[in-house]
């Protein structure tokens, strides 16, 4: 009895246990490979990301009980032996990006395998893969610096030695996914061939393209470009990791790489975003250009998006967006939190109505708004300014006379709430007139609808909200919110010209090519051409001659046009300009009056530092310890 | 701890069992010479009786019932069955016997009080061969069980004559013998003792109980070997030793048993099992506690803890590798072997105990008051941030301070007080009833536990929140003799609980009290005028309503749950002499069922703060800060459902004979397998059968009594592993030597050390329990083809949103492996057993194992690898060593006083010998080679900063901190605290050393024990996460952080709590010295006081025995460690544990 049943009676797998190989049986398990793959896309549009909170765009409640990982980059407490947002080891609200590429790697070793996969698509599959498999290495790259290329998989039982790979030097690499992109390019679909209700937010052509010029202009720049700080980055190999001459013309293939996208975009389709296709009529032209510029980001694949994020991973982000702009449920203040704050710091980046820095505008100098910016205005909102600040409201001077797209892209203190189920504005009415289905306005100081409830949370720290990041068909009500959700822009068209921009600048200097791009966008936003604003309105009218000048034109342009969209973090960071970060700083939220709301108060008790240091992540510490090989980032 | 059986045997039964006593009575002579001053009480009583057509046998019980004698006779001595005609009136007994043997060759003799019916012939013939000499000298003595009582009836023969006598009812007897002569003592049940009479005058016998299980015979893997020759290490603890106030058996385990680590972490009702280890832990796998089997079948420990000591016939622990070979594939950490009772043939024999017992915690966590609370949270916020807004107003503080405030506005709760009673209740019954005849013999059993949490119950709703746990059990053992060769034995078992308690475990509610403000709000407002018609409770809350109310949480509900186990067992035992002497073929089949399933029944509380208060009134209006929200009717939720079966198969096949009387020789070879199925799997390959099968095998020699050999296999087989990798081999072997058995053995060092034995084992035992619980399959690849945390989702129509639609993707959890195979354990064990003076026995083994071929994670493996899943290898090696002690001494210092003392030592302690980890050489002290496998790797903590000029001088350490934080140890020098400063501190959490004492007293009636139990060389950390105070502005304050704490007025660097936050400080909580806490103890685990009724008056009443006893457990600890009970560790915030002060009464009839 013992020996018949042995073998038999401890065999107790049944046939047909899901093992691996059974992911590429067939094409509807071989695609949810390639989702698996876009899973891996990182935290972009969620409160995770570390370039939301990381940097001087938005802040939010800093409770250290529940305080979201980007806050913790923002204050400054990145650190070594468990980094934030450890995108290597996937630790702290990180992604693990080296298991994604691995994946890519298994989809492109086994795709060719699957039997009932037509070519055609088995080819688009794979250059999917391919652009993926760069997107990971650009992510990483862009974060760490120098990383290793995993173009294969090491096999699981590899030995320990084969496993301790090196990182390699920064160009590189920029080399490997540059390449790779182009690979990717030849198969994929235009934008065009995508069944928009079904594929959108898919690879196409002019993506893989815009991320090449990105990776190229991110290689061009200072941090990457001949920067000596890393001079003593060698690994034991003796390989320097960093590049350390600076070669004027890497800008002039980034600025290649970024017309040859540009030039693809156009075929595509792709062009700025002007009016809006929709039903609501007989809009002031105020409202008209807000919502504009807000339906760039927040209208689902409009004409400038290249690549969108599809999914919403998080559900509290939203909550934290909207604004509380009529009271609500006290039971349900958790449910529209509102405490994705602005920055005090990009409110004041905003052009004024001139379309030049406050601090360059010589109306805003000889009137002294500039000088008085931080106070409470007395003379109560009239005239033109209703558009903007409720009709006998008072607000404090810098929330006056700005460029449409800080009405457009943050909320204030009795400024007025376009949308959110609320259209209908009437230019004559006061707070207590406006009707039922009237245009809000945002009440922020203490006790009010949108102010602070109680000590904990629920409330902007700084008096600021972000409109940008909500479409204007979301709504709230007493008891309820309802978000229009909309793809995060990945890549976007308006980033690629001022790319291109900046790119021509340093290539060539300022000239009418550069410009135009640069005036493509400030058209849409309302403003005069640069060249011309800055001849009319500011004190250094020869600021647009110079390429120094131009490149921090560009530079705000880029930091105004794209807020709250995840490139101020990086450009900060190339441009090696990290300690430009201003600390926090918000209204005294507290205040119950005018008089005494309207005083800024530091939001934080410490003051936040930045270092050379935190241009790049730290390599987490056990992963250097159990990879000899690899070599940490400076000052980490 | 009182040895429980039936003690005495009824006289009567004697003759019905032929006794020896009887016929060995019968062979005697010296009756007259002996007993003629006896007569007294046979002249003095007088009966009178009318019987006609009555058979002797009734006539005797006539003359029973009506005096208190007690008539023995040897059957075949008279015809019992003869009918007679007896007439008379108040004659003494002497004279009925007369009339009654008139014309027969029947005589009798009368012993006080006993009548032994015997032939003329012999009576004449023991007169005449009287041969009274000169050497010839009285000695006195009585008789006594273990227990102390004193035994009647017992036979006392001088060795090789035909002399003898019986004891009397006190047990005292009265012999004439010369100096050189030897006593036999005998009695029913008990084992023959000979004692030399030598120079005394006096002596002293206890009679120990013949159970074969727990003398003679040792249990052994899947049989029973005779004691001498066991060389194994094997515990066996008597079943009265567990028996303590507690529902709950593994609680009696901590120092008690010797090679058992023991501790327990919570006090409550149904979730206060105690850990336990075998020699404590040298596996990193997710399975360390032992392999318990109860009647050769696997149980839990959560079965364990049920099972009632009244029920337990031998209790052993099998800890070195010769013991557990044959267990294979789970004997690696140890077996606990458990027996229950069978029925013995006999009259029924019932047993009936009672206990109450009321409990109370140990030490209950001391919180802040109040208004110390409100000022130090007010600190919290300022000493942060300059710029925080205090929380209380002083007006708050002020009129909280008040002794006439109104309580609803200015509330100041005592939450431990308002939510708990000082003590709680548990009932226990426990009743068994065994007998049978020859073809059947039955054990049956029931129990009720009946504990009470000490919640308190809340007369707002009419259901009860507090914890209320009732267990029954049921047992059945019946033994059948088919034939005389066959026996079938059913068992079966059921436990059932039933538990009512709140919808948070005790646990929880203690926790949840931890993390609630005491000044913010009520548990719930008096109604006021707006409400006057409010059908709900106002429960108190503030802000939005949530905030912690464990008063609302605990009151809002309850749940229950209900588990049920059913085991079936049928075993069949041959015996196959036919075929060649003392081989017997045993067959079993076992099968268990269990279900558990829990429910809850719940409304939603409402919740108000007050609004407008005005003082000159005393008058506040409530707001009500979720009136949507709440609910006025309990809502259901189905909760979990639990449910799983295993069968068990077995077949032996053991030979067992003696050669020339010195060449014990025994053999057996056993074959199990066992099948385990859940219901509730997480994944497709858990859901799959777990199977396990062996053989093993053991052979035994022993030659004369002195030499003895063992040698033992196991092959086993797991489902775990390929096929390759399926089965293996694990073989052991021992020596044993009776030294005292030698011949060189002088007589002075028999006095000396009646007994002195040593061995030796050594063996390999395996290990399939390796990894986690759900790694289960590890030649094979874990795929999730739908997982949703791997989808994506594309496209314009809904598809864009937390809800839209999207395809899930695929993950991997684990990489197929075909390499895995079984864990591998080598046992040495060294040990000796000795007695001295026949009243102290000792054990002691010293003990090493080397674990090897542990399965853990491949160290070496890099993030940039990209793998999912951790990859995994048989490559950690582990050893454990140390050593256990017991020792017993008994000592019968007269009739009436005897002593027992005992005392158990255990030493385990762990080691590393190979983990794989990165290269430490640059720091070595993170290396875990060479430390136990509890361990703590943790920062050094030096003090707490002084002041912001010095954190700018020290190394970077984490998120933010401020002076009066706490300043850690920059190990490498490397300018920054991270983890390559962590260093290895304290002890390890598991404790090294259990050990435990008791001593236990006997006067007459009177008996008292006590017991004493401590742990040493273990840490725990206190929990500065979960102690941090202001966590979301409710969690509670420590009294001792209050009182001791860094503050900016008085900056001690060296206070127990560092800079008080609103929140936990990332900087403060990391593991390290600062929060280190010694946990070794001692502590008076138990007292117990009983009486026993003397049988003279129980006897009256058919009672065979009754004890009263009052017991108490935990009464007394000794600790460093002040802020809860010691043992509770880092889980010092749950339900405490217990001390328990008991009443009970047992019974036997």
């Amino acid at each position: 009895m013992v020996n018949v049943s042995s073998c038999d009676y401890l065999d107790v797998i049944p046939d047909n246990v899901a093992t691996i190989e059974y992911a590429f049986r067939n094409r509807t398990e071989a695609e949810r490979y390639l989702y698996t793959l876009y899973s891996y896309i990182p935290n972009i549009g969620n409160l995770n990301a570390p370039e939301h909170l990381g940097c001087d765009e938005a802040w939010e409640m800093n409770n250290s009980d529940s305080r979201p990982n980007g806050l913790n980059i923002g204050l400054g407490y990145q650190n070594a032996a468990d980094p934030y947002m450890d995108y290597w080891t996937g630790g702290r609200g990180g992604k693990p990006l080296w298991i994604a590429i691995r994946d890519c790697n298994i989809f492109l070793e086994q795709v060719e395998g699957v039997k009932d996969l037509s070519e055609t698509e088995m080819r688009r599959w794979i250059s999917e893969a391919k652009f993926l498999k760069a997107y990971y290495h650009f992510y990483l790259l862009r974060m760490y610096g120098p990383i290793p290329i995993m173009d294969n998989n090491l096999d699981v039982s590899a030995s320990p030695d084969e496993v301790k790979v090196y990182r390699e030097p920064f160009d590189d690499v920029v080399i490997y996914i540059s390449n790779l992109l182009d690979e990717a390019y030849e198969n994929l679909p235009q934008e065009n061939e995508l069944i928009e209700a079904l594929e959108a937010g898919r690879i196409t052509r002019v993506a893989a393209k815009t991320l090449k010029a990105k990776l190229l202009v991110m290689a061009a720049s200072p941090l990457f470009n001949g920067n000596t700080d890393y001079a003593n980055i060698v690994d034991n190999r003796g390989v320097h990791l960093f590049n350390q001459t600076y070669d004027e013309n890497k800008w002039r293939i980034a600025a290649d790489a970024c017309k040859e996208a540009i030039d693809i975009a156009d075929k595509d389709n792709k062009k700025l975003y002007m009016q809006i296709m929709d039903e609501i009529t007989d809009l002031d032209k105020r409202f008209e250009r807000e919502l504009i510029l807000r339906n760039s980001v927040t209208d689902k694949w409009n004409c400038e998006l290249i690549w969108g994020k599809t999914q919403w991973d998080q559900d509290e982000f939203r909550r934290d967006l909207m604004a509380r702009i009529v009271r609500v449920n006290p039971d349900n203040t958790w449910l529209i939190r509102s405490e994705f704050a602005a920055h005090n710091g990009l409110v004041s980046r905003f052009y004024s109505s001139h379309g030049v820095p406050i601090e360059e505008d010589k109306e805003w100098l000889a009137k002294g708004w500039y000088a008085k910016r931080n106070e409470l205005r007395p003379e109560p909102s009239s005239g033109d300014e209703v558009y903007y600040v409720r009709k006998n409201e008072q607000t404090a001077y810098q929330n006056y006379n700005r460029e449409p797209r800080f009405y457009a892209f943050v909320g204030f203190d009795r400024g007025i709430y376009f949308g959110c189920g609320y259209t209908k504005f009437d230019s004559t009415s006061v707070y207590e007139t406006v009707p039922d289905d009237g245009v809000k306005d945002l009440r922020m100081r203490a006790r009010e609808a949108n102010g602070l409830q109680s000590m904990q949370n629920n409330h902007s720290r700084t008096g600021y909200v972000c409109k940008k990041l909500v479409n204007y068909k979301s709504s709230v009500t007493y008891s309820k919110l309802t978000f229009e959700y909309y793809p995060f822009p990945i890549l976007r068209l308006t980033d690629l010209y001022l790319l291109y921009a900046e790119a021509l600048n340093e290539a060539q200097g300022p000239n009418a090519e550069t410009y135009k791009y640069l005036d493509l966008i400030r058209e849409r936003a309302g403003l005069e051409g640069v060249v011309d604003s800055w001849n009319k309105y500011s004190n250094n009218p020869q600021k647009t001659k110079s390429k120094e000048g131009l490149r921090e034109i560009i530079q705000r342009e880029r930091n105004i046009e794209l807020c709250f969209e995840h490139q101020r973090f990086w450009d900060l960071r190339r441009w090696k300009k990290i300690t430009e970060i201003e600390q926090p700083r918000g209204w005294n939220i507290q205040g119950e009056t005018a008089e005494e709301y309207y005083r800024v108060l530091p939001v934080e008790s410490s003051v936040i530092t930045f270092s050379t240091r935190d241009y790049l992540w730290p390599i987490k510490e056990s992963e250097m310890i159990i990879n000899k090989n690899l070599v940490q980032n400076y000052g980490w | 701890m009182k040895n429980k059986r039936i003690k005495n045997v009824g006289i009567r039964e004697f003759r019905k069992l032929k006794c020896i006593i009887v016929a060995c009575l019968m062979a005697t002579s010296s009756w007259s010479v002996e007993f003629s001053a006896n007569l007294a009480y046979s002249q003095k009583s007088q009966i009178s009786l009318n019987l006609s057509n009555k058979t002797l046998k009734e006539v005797f019980k006539e003359i029973e019932k009506n005096s208190e004698f007690v008539i023995f006779y040897y059957e075949g001595v008279i015809d019992s069955n003869k009918r007679v005609k007896l007439n008379v009136k108040k004659q003494t007994v002497d004279k009925i016997l007369d009339t009654l043997f008139e014309g027969t060759d029947n005589t009798y003799n009368i012993v006080d009080k006993q009548i032994y019916i015997i032939k003329k012939e012999d009576k004449e013939k023991s007169n005449e061969s009287l041969p009274i000499t000169q050497q010839q000298k009285k000695v006195t003595g009585k008789v006594i069980d273990e227990l102390g009582e004193p035994l009647p009836g017992v036979a006392i023969q001088v060795k090789g004559t035909p002399r003898g006598v019986t004891t009397d009812i006190d047990g005292s007897f009265t012999i004439d013998v010369r100096d050189t002569d030897i006593l036999v003592f005998s009695y029913l049940g008990m084992q023959d003792q000979e004692v030399p009479v030598a120079n005394k005058k006096q002596l002293f016998v206890t009679m120990k109980e013949k159970s074969d299980e727990l003398e003679e015979v040792t249990v052994v893997a899947f049989a029973k070997q005779k004691k001498e020759s066991v060389v194994s290490s094997i515990s066996t603890i008597k079943p009265g030793e567990l028996k303590v106030p507690s529902s709950n058996l593994t609680t009696a385990f901590a120092g008690r048993v010797a090679g058992v680590i023991a501790y327990q972490r919570s006090g409550e009702p149904g979730r206060d099992n105690t850990d336990f280890f075998i020699r404590g832990v040298t596996t990193f796998g997710y399975k360390k506690d032992p392999l318990i089997l109860l009647d050769n079948f696997e149980i839990t420990s959560a079965d364990l803890s049920r099972i009632q000591p009244d029920d337990i016939e031998s209790f052993n622990i099998m800890k070195d590798a010769a013991a557990t070979a044959l267990y294979g594939s789970r004997g690696a950490n140890g077996v606990i072997l458990v027996t229950t009772k069978r029925g013995q043939e006999g009259k029924p024999k019932l047993n009936f105990r009672v206990e109450h017992a009321i409990s109370q915690p140990t030490k209950m966590v001391e919180l802040a008051d109040p208004i110390t609370y409100m000022k130090l949270h007010n600190e919290a916020i300022k000493t942060r941030n300059p710029l925080g807004i205090s929380l209380y107003s002083q007006s708050k503080i002020a009129n909280t301070m008040d002794p006439n405030r109104n309580p609803y506005v200015y509330p100041a709760n005592d939450w431990y007080d308002i939510m708990f009673k000082p003590s709680s209740t548990t009932q226990r019954f426990n009743f068994n009833l065994s007998g049978g005849g020859k073809v059947a013999r039955y054990y049956v059993a029931a129990t009720i536990n009946n504990d009470n949490g000490n919640l308190r119950v809340d007369n707002l709703n009419n259901f009860n929140n507090n914890i209320n746990l009732k267990r029954y059990q049921l047992r059945t053992n019946v033994d059948i003799s088919v034939t005389k060769t066959t026996e079938l034995k059913f068992r079966m078992q059921g436990s059932f609980d039933d538990y009512n308690g709140p919808i948070d475990s005790g646990d929880d509610v203690y926790k949840k009290v931890m993390n609630a403000n005491p000044v913010l709000f009520p548990p719930y407002f008096a109604k006021d005028k707006a409400n006057e018609y409010t059908m709900h409770t106002l429960f108190g809350n503030y802000d939005k309503g949530d905030y912690i109310n464990p008063y609302a949480d605990m009151v809002r509900g309850y749940k229950e749950y209900s588990t049920s186990k059913i085991f079936a067992q049928f075993e069949l035992e041959q015996k196959l002499d036919f075929i060649t002497k003392g081989l017997v073929f045993r067959g079993l089949f076992n099968t268990s069922r269990y279900s558990y399933f829990d429910l809850s029944r719940s409304f939603k509380p409402f919740y108000y703060q007050t609004g407008n208060y005005d003082p000159k009134t005393d008058e506040y209006t409530l707001i009500g800060l979720n009136e949507t929200s709440g609910t006025e009717f309990l809502s259901y939720d189905p909760g979990s459902k639990d449910v799983n079966t295993t069968t068990y198969m077995e077949a032996n096949l053991s030979w067992n004979r003696t050669f020339k009387d010195k060449h014990d020789v025994s053999a057996m070879v056993v074959f199990t397998m066992r099948n385990y199925l859940t219901g509730n799997a997480k994944d497709l390959q858990a859901s799959l059968p777990a199977r396990n099968m062996n053989t093993a095998g053991r052979l035994t020699y022993g030659y004369d009594s002195r030499y003895f050999l063992e040698a033992n296999f196991g092959y086993n087989g797991s489902e775990r592993f390929a096929k390759k990798e399926r089965f293996g081999f694990f073989p052991s072997a021992g020596l044993g030597w009776m030294v005292s058995n030698e011949n060189f053995y002088s007589e002075t060092m028999e006095k000396i050390m009646p007994k002195l034995k040593l061995k030796a084992t050594y063996g390999l035992v395996g290990n399939d329990a390796i990894g986690s619980e759900s790694e289960r399959f590890f030649y094979l690849s874990n795929v999730n083809m739908r997982d949703d945390g791997k989808g994506y989702s594309f496209g314009t129509y809904g598809n864009v949103g937390p809800s839209g639609s999207s395809i899930s993707g695929i993950s991997v959890s684990r990489y197929s492996n075909d390499q895995i195979t079984w864990e591998i354990a080598k046992k040495l064990d060294i040990g000796f057993e000795l007695n001295l003076f026949d009243k102290l026995e000792i054990q002691a083994d010293y003990f090493h194992e080397n674990r090897s071929n542990i399965l853990m994670e491949r160290a070496s493996i890099p993030s940039s690898m990209g793998l999912q899943a951790a990859v995994k290898a048989n490559v950690g090696e582990a050893s454990g060593s140390g050593f256990d002690f017991s020792a017993d001494y008994n000592h019968i210092i007269n009739k009436d006083f005897w002593v027992t003392g005992r005392a158990n030592f255990t030493f385990a302690r762990s080691k590393y010998i190979f983990n794989e980890e990165p290269d430490y050489s640059a720091t070595p002290w993170k290396s875990k080679i060479g430390y136990s496998l509890s361990q703590q790797w943790g920062f050094v903590a030096e003090r707490l900063f002084i002041d912001e000029e010095e954190i700018r001088n020290s190394p970077k350490q984490f998120g933010e901190y401020k002076a009066g934080d706490i300043k850690y140890k920059d190990i490498n020098g490397d300018g920054k605290i991270s983890d390559l400063d962590q260093v290895p501190i304290g002890f390890p959490t598991d404790p090294e050393i259990i050990y435990g004492f008791g001593i236990s007293l006997g006067y007459k009636g009177f008996d008292f024990s006590t017991f004493f139990q401590g742990s040493a060389r273990s840490s725990f950390w206190i929990d500065p996460g979960a102690t941090s105070p202001f966590v979301n502005q409710q969690s509670a304050l420590l009294k001792a952080y209050a009182d001791d704490h860094w503050s900016e007025n008085n900056r001690n660097v060296h206070a127990l709590w560092p800079r008080l936050s609103e929140g936990s400080m990332e900087n403060n909580t990391k593991m390290s010295t600062w929060f280190m806490q010694d946990g070794s103890f001692l502590r008076l685990k138990s007292l117990e006081l009983g009486y026993s009724l003397p049988r003279k008056i129980l006897k009256k009443a058919l009672i065979g025995d009754l004890r009263v006893y009052v017991s108490g457990t935990n009464l007394l600890t000794f600790s460093n460690f002040k802020l809860w009970d010691v043992e509770m560790g880092g889980n010092g915030l749950g339900y405490p544990i217990q001390k328990v002060y008991n009443i009970g009464i047992q019974l036997n009839f």
